[in-house]
């Protein structure tokens, strides 16, 4: 624009995902916002500025929207811890066999979600391969019926599903720290955890936080795992926003409850990413 | 300026050649203005003129109902022989079919599949068209029982054609539980703890538990007090008997098959899927009755195409083609020339002998309504089943 041109050249190749991204998420976006402040009578959507279905999200669905967030802090803590190890492996350990080892993770990615959703059912279920190799090596008389159908069957499920989508952030963070820096400070003596604890994590937070977003914020959007492995005690709020859409014809609730999810997850990743700044502070 | 030429040059953008020339390197091949005008020109062009549209071409019907019901169109190849192509597209529930012809489905859908609970209501808010009975030629085979539901009429006028007929029962598997229950409440049986399903099928849960709870066959017309009974009792069951509350009949019968559940509300088809996997998974009608729904077919109102869609719904209640979608889903007829050409395997698992006698038995006659969806003094609404039904779930 210095030259009084429009910068047409640039704005080129980025113009596509910029509509793309306005079309089908941000003005859709709006569109529910808006609508979370309707109401529905007659089973039809009536214009209006009230927060009576804000009220409800928090009077009636607290608890699984706790139960939701919760769940999902607990797979998207797993998932990044185990990423993290296995990718931190993979820089630091496997060598050349390292990027081979990544490869394979991201073979993990097909599939699918169903597939895998079922592959936990088919070993952890009463007449699953768990249960029938125990029973086989005479470790068990009866099948452990506590294998599947509760919430740590959804934690296993989920965190399977996600872990190639944490590992692939982390490593590529660990992918850009220079050996260089690690190397000196081995040479004045730092140990193995403090060169850990300094230098390797603080120059992998990023690829730390967005590996813990990824996997937090697709645990806590889904409903189809708990309802498929989760037992009769585990419906996130996946399950009730959908009801809404659906068998219930409310939209503005089921708008709403996006909303305060979508609220919820934001506040969480910022108080994971404060306190992943805190405690790994960068020491220049 | 020459420092910009040193800048490209080191970061390999820019290739010297001896003469002097020199080329800039771009990524792909570079275009020109006219080739990039000509290029958008064409797209200019193609926006305008439009492109193919399935959905509004002539002979094309837009359906939004259960799969497997559009089985119907094809029997016989008469959607073929007849020029149209149909738009399929299936839903979870009947609440989903209602959402989107409110939200924009009006006048760009033909043909929906709602049951008899569901007709009334949807008549009544606009989202259906009326029918007229004298293009469909096929309704005078229907059994008489089914022609004359009083499901599908709304201040007089059909507005739906019963299509099929199905039973919500309760399902056991025999190996364990060799003679077959006679109550819902047999699920409370210590010797059955863990071992009971649950299915998140909303209206066949909470008519089948209403049924059984508060005892009476108008199981839709009940007080709040007892929807209260009902919600607790379903809870009571979720706590301390279930195994799981399952995702699909599919899973049911993955579940009822593999013996993880021996004894819960289920599908009659379950019992032919369950056969296709080797195991005998047989069903019930128990003392207190059992959800019988009837499925239709109905007009979306301004429906964009009328002439097809009609002749599309007469096929779908001729024989040939219930006979046909009954054999493939394992349901009901409701043509009554129909049950002669089921297959025998569905003459099995649903009785077709005495309608009239099964509707009676299970749901005191007729198939139930939809709970009332405005208040009516201490009758519980549908939003106060829906309300109770995210209870349950959340519990």
């Amino acid at each position: 624009m210095k030259n009084g041109r429009f910068p047409y050249a640039r704005i080129l190749p980025v113009l596509p995902s910029v509509l793309v991204f306005t079309a089908f998420f941000a003005v859709p976006l709006a569109y529910f916002f808006i609508i979370s402040f309707w109401r529905v009578r007659a089973f039809q959507l009536r214009p209006d500025a009230t927060l009576a279905q804000y009220e409800a999200v928090f009077l009636d669905y607290s608890g699984p929207l706790i139960f939701t967030l919760g769940m999902a802090l607990a797979i998207g803590l797993t998932t990044t811890l185990i990423a993290f190890a296995f990718a931190f492996f993979c820089r630091f350990r496997a060598y050349r066999f390292g990027t081979a080892l990544i490869f394979v993770t991201l073979l993990a990615l097909f599939g699918g979600y169903l597939t895998k959703i079922y592959m936990w059912k088919t070993i952890l279920g009463s007449a699953g391969i768990l249960n029938s190799a125990l029973l086989a090596i005479g470790l068990i008389d009866n099948p452990i019926t506590a294998l599947l159908y509760n919430p740590v069957a959804v934690v296993i499920t989920l965190v399977h599903y996600t872990l190639p989508l944490a590992v692939l952030p982390i490593y590529g963070s660990l992918k850009g720290i220079d050996d260089i820096p690690l190397e000196a400070a081995r040479d004045l003596g730092a140990s193995r955890m403090r060169i850990f604890a300094d230098i390797i994590v603080p120059q992998c937070r990023v690829g730390i936080l967005s590996a813990f977003s990824l996997s937090f914020i697709f645990a806590a959007g889904d409903y189809v795992t708990p309802l498929m492995v989760g037992g009769p005690s585990s419906s996130m709020i996946g399950l009730f926003i959908q009801n809404q859409f659906g068998t219930r014809l409310n939209s503005p609730l089921g708008s709403a409850m996006s909303f305060v999810v979508i609220g919820c997850c934001v506040v969480i990743i910022l108080t994971v990413a404060a306190a992943l700044f805190a405690v790994t502070r960068r020491r220049d | 300026m020459t420092r910009l030429l040193d800048k490209l040059k080191k970061a390999g953008l820019i290739e010297s050649y001896p003469n002097g020339m020199m080329r800039i390197r771009t990524m792909g091949s570079s275009m020109t203005r006219r080739q990039f005008t000509g290029l958008m020109a064409a797209g200019a062009g193609l926006a305008a003129t439009g492109f193919p549209s399935a959905g509004f071409a002539a002979g094309n019907v837009r359906y939004m109902g259960w799969q497997g019901y559009e089985e119907a169109f094809s029997a016989g190849d008469f959607a073929a022989s007849q020029n149209i192509t149909l738009s399929p597209t299936f839903q979870n529930d009947n609440g989903h079919a209602m959402t989107v012809i409110a939200s924009g489905g009006k006048g760009n859908m033909d043909i929906v599949t709602p049951d008899t609970a569901y007709t009334a209501l949807m008549a009544e808010v606009g989202m259906l068209a009326p029918i007229d009975l004298a293009r469909i030629p096929n309704f005078s085979e229907l059994d008489p029982f089914f022609q004359n539901n009083e499901g599908v009429r709304h201040n007089g006028e059909v507005y739906a054609l019963p299509f099929v007929w199905t039973i919500i029962p309760l399902m056991y598997n025999p190996a364990h539980i060799p003679e077959a229950p006679e109550s819902w409440f047999d699920i409370l049986k210590p010797e059955y703890k863990g071992k009971v399903g649950m299915t998140n099928d909303m209206i066949s849960m909470m008519v089948c538990f209403s049924l059984a709870v508060t005892g009476r066959k108008d199981a839709t017309r009940i007080s709040r007090a007892e929807l209260k009974e009902v919600l607790d009792f379903l809870i009571k069951v979720k706590k301390n008997h279930a195994r799981t509350v399952v995702s699909s009949y599919g899973e049911l019968t993955d579940l009822l098959a593999s013996g993880e559940i021996w004894i819960s509300q289920g599908w009659v088809p379950v019992q032919l899927w369950a056969k296709g996997k080797g195991a005998d998974i047989r069903w019930t009608v128990p003392k207190e009755g059992a959800h019988v729904p009837i499925d239709c077919m109905a007009i979306v109102k301004d429906n964009p195409n009328p002439d097809d869609t009609y002749a599309l719904l007469n096929h779908a209640m001729s024989a040939e083609a219930q006979a046909h979608t009954a054999n493939v889903n394992a349901t009901g007829v409701t043509n009554a020339k129909a049950i002669g050409m089921l297959n025998q395997e569905i003459l099995d698992i649903q009785p077709h002998d005495d309608i009239t006698g099964f509707f009676e038995a299970s749901t005191g006659g007729q198939p139930l309504p939809l709970w009332p969806t405005e208040a009516d003094g201490d009758l519980a609404t549908f939003d106060d089943v829906l309300d109770a039904w995210d209870k349950f779930l959340s519990a």
